[in-house]
């Protein structure tokens, strides 16, 4: 059994006094230091599934369980790096860090000492005082990822945490969550959209369907590890990418097809 | 002090400095009318005499602690006035748009009526202060409040804060700036209004004052009178300004 196992869960949304179905009975199981990456099309409800395994959608139906245990609400085994930028602009780098620390009861001296490590773990060394406003972009986002760290949780859950970078950015802070990931070996469960990031980091990669997201194909990526963004260049990493690609592309397009005629029908009317 | 916080100061003093060294060569040259606007030399001096014939410390000191307990009273109604049409979509779709009006509402014509029911003295000044002061730290409470971004408030729930927590590292310290902002600009409302009506009908501070040499005739009596009307929004600004700084680090 997994470390996280989500079954049968399904979730409807009112829209303008329709029933939308966002997910149809996904399941899903990551075991002890896997990464696993959920990828599918604008719309599947990738992100309303890491909204319900993080505990900020209570209505839902299906169980989310952590080692075997229901998870009900936030639970303290998750941490979760959000796709916005999630610091907090009236504390430095280095009191973003510590917050879960803080909130724990940590001790000052200690929780600074933990701080500093983890700053030093994402390459921010020398910018334990600067306030988010200070920060680019991916500094800020890698203060949220070591954050989540200090959290300390067994299970990593990311929404697209590298959405809002520039592409060399992102591939760079891809290298450096991978390299700790695999260190740490950190069980994660990403949130994504984008292929290359998916194959690059995952041991799985989960394709999910448009609306109502179901879970399509499960693909294991057999790429050497520790890995690297130099492993974008072999051929085996565009197979991977290839393959993916061909399931994506028609749930992609069955989503496209669908935007188009909801927004001819709002002009219509 | 920090050398940033030095060169600031400085700077601030030497525009000042070289805005009255200005008034004051154009008002010497008659440029500018001795009989409009006193020479920053003459309303020094008158100074000196309103505090030896006039009783300038006291009526200072009334002004000062009328507009002190007016600010106090505004944030002890208009804080949770704003956190609880904040905190219901009810209550602020209802009445956020008549806090607006209220805003901009000229409330102080109302100082006849206000005159008749707390009677001509500093209760009148007081309330009608207070009453102009709640509405801004209302609206800005409540803009502050809907304005804490969806991720810091989910950043606390996968965090497990508690309710205590999260108001303690999310909502007060995201909010504060615009209860702040809603101070200030409520100080000013409550200063104006309460100089404004003590100015109309002699209550005892330094609208009294000015309105006083205003009579006389005596200018630069008057702009003294002004220029301790303006201290007194000065001490209240720097000593916000220290609370902002203390509480926001806290």
């Amino acid at each position: 059994m997994g470390v996280l196992n989500v079954s049968g869960v399904s979730k409807s949304f009112a829209v303008k006094g329709q029933v939308v179905k966002a997910l149809d009975a996904v399941d899903l199981e990551v075991h002890e230091g896997e990464f696993v990456s959920v990828i599918g099309p604008s719309g599947c409800g990738k992100s309303t599934l890491f909204s319900i395994i993080g505990g900020l959608q209570p209505d839902y139906d299906g169980r989310i369980e952590v080692d075997g245990r229901p998870a009900v609400g936030s639970h303290h085994d998750i941490g979760m790096v959000f796709q916005e930028e999630s610091t907090f602009p009236w504390r430095t780098a280095l009191e973003n860090v510590v917050l879960p620390l803080q909130v724990s009861g940590v001790s000052k001296k200690e929780r600074d000492s933990r701080g500093r490590e983890l700053i030093r773990m994402v390459g921010l060394e020398g910018f334990e005082g600067h306030y988010p406003s200070q920060l680019s972009g991916g500094m800020k986002q890698r203060i949220s990822i070591a954050r989540t760290f200090a959290f300390e949780p067994r299970i990593m859950l990311m929404d697209e945490p590298f959405g809002a970078l520039d592409e060399q950015t992102r591939l760079l802070l891809c290298d450096k969550l991978l390299e700790i990931c695999q260190s740490m070996r950190q069980t994660t469960l990403l949130i994504t959209h984008n292929i290359t990031e998916a194959v690059q980091m995952s041991d799985r990669v989960v394709i999910m369907s448009y609306r109502p997201g179901r879970i399509k194909r499960i693909i294991d990526i057999d790429l050497p590890r520790p890995r690297t963004s130099d492993a974008l260049s072999s051929p085996e990493f565009g197979e991977y990418v290839g393959e993916i690609w061909r399931d994506l592309r028609t749930e992609a397009s069955k989503g496209m097809a669908a935007e188009g005629g909801a927004r001819a029908a709002s002009g219509a009317a | 002090m920090s050398g940033l916080l030095w060169y600031k100061r400085s700077l601030t003093l030497a525009v000042i400095v070289a805005a009255a060294l200005v008034l004051q060569v154009l008002v010497s040259l008659q440029i500018v009318s001795p009989y409009v606007v006193a020479s920053p030399s003459s309303a020094l001096a008158a100074i000196v005499d309103l505090i030896r014939y006039e009783g300038l410390p006291v009526l200072f000191a009334r002004t000062f602690a009328m507009t002190f307990v007016a600010a106090l009273v505004a944030i002890v109604v208009g804080l949770p006035l704003g956190v609880i049409v904040a905190r219901s979509e009810l209550l602020r779709r209802s009445f956020e748009g008549w806090l607006g009006a209220a805003f901009s509402a000229p409330i102080i014509l109302l100082y006849p009526l206000f005159l008749v029911v707390f009677g001509r003295g500093y209760v009148t000044l007081v309330v009608m202060g207070a009453l102009v002061g709640v509405v801004p730290i209302a609206l800005k409470t409540i803009e502050g409040y809907l304005a804490i971004p969806r991720v810091l408030e989910n950043v606390a729930v996968s965090l497990n804060m508690t309710e205590r927590q999260r108001l303690r590292h999310v909502t007060v310290p995201a909010v504060l700036p615009h209860i702040f902002a809603g101070i200030r600009i409520s100080l000013i409302y409550i200063l104006i209004n309460i100089v404004a009506i003590d100015f109309l009908v002699s209550i005892g501070g330094l609208g009294y004052l000015v309105g006083a040499m205003y009579d006389r005739y005596d200018i630069p009596a008057m702009y003294g009178a002004i220029l301790f009307v303006v201290l007194t929004s000065v001490i209240f600004f720097t000593i916000l300004e220290r609370c902002e700084s203390w509480l926001s680090k806290r």
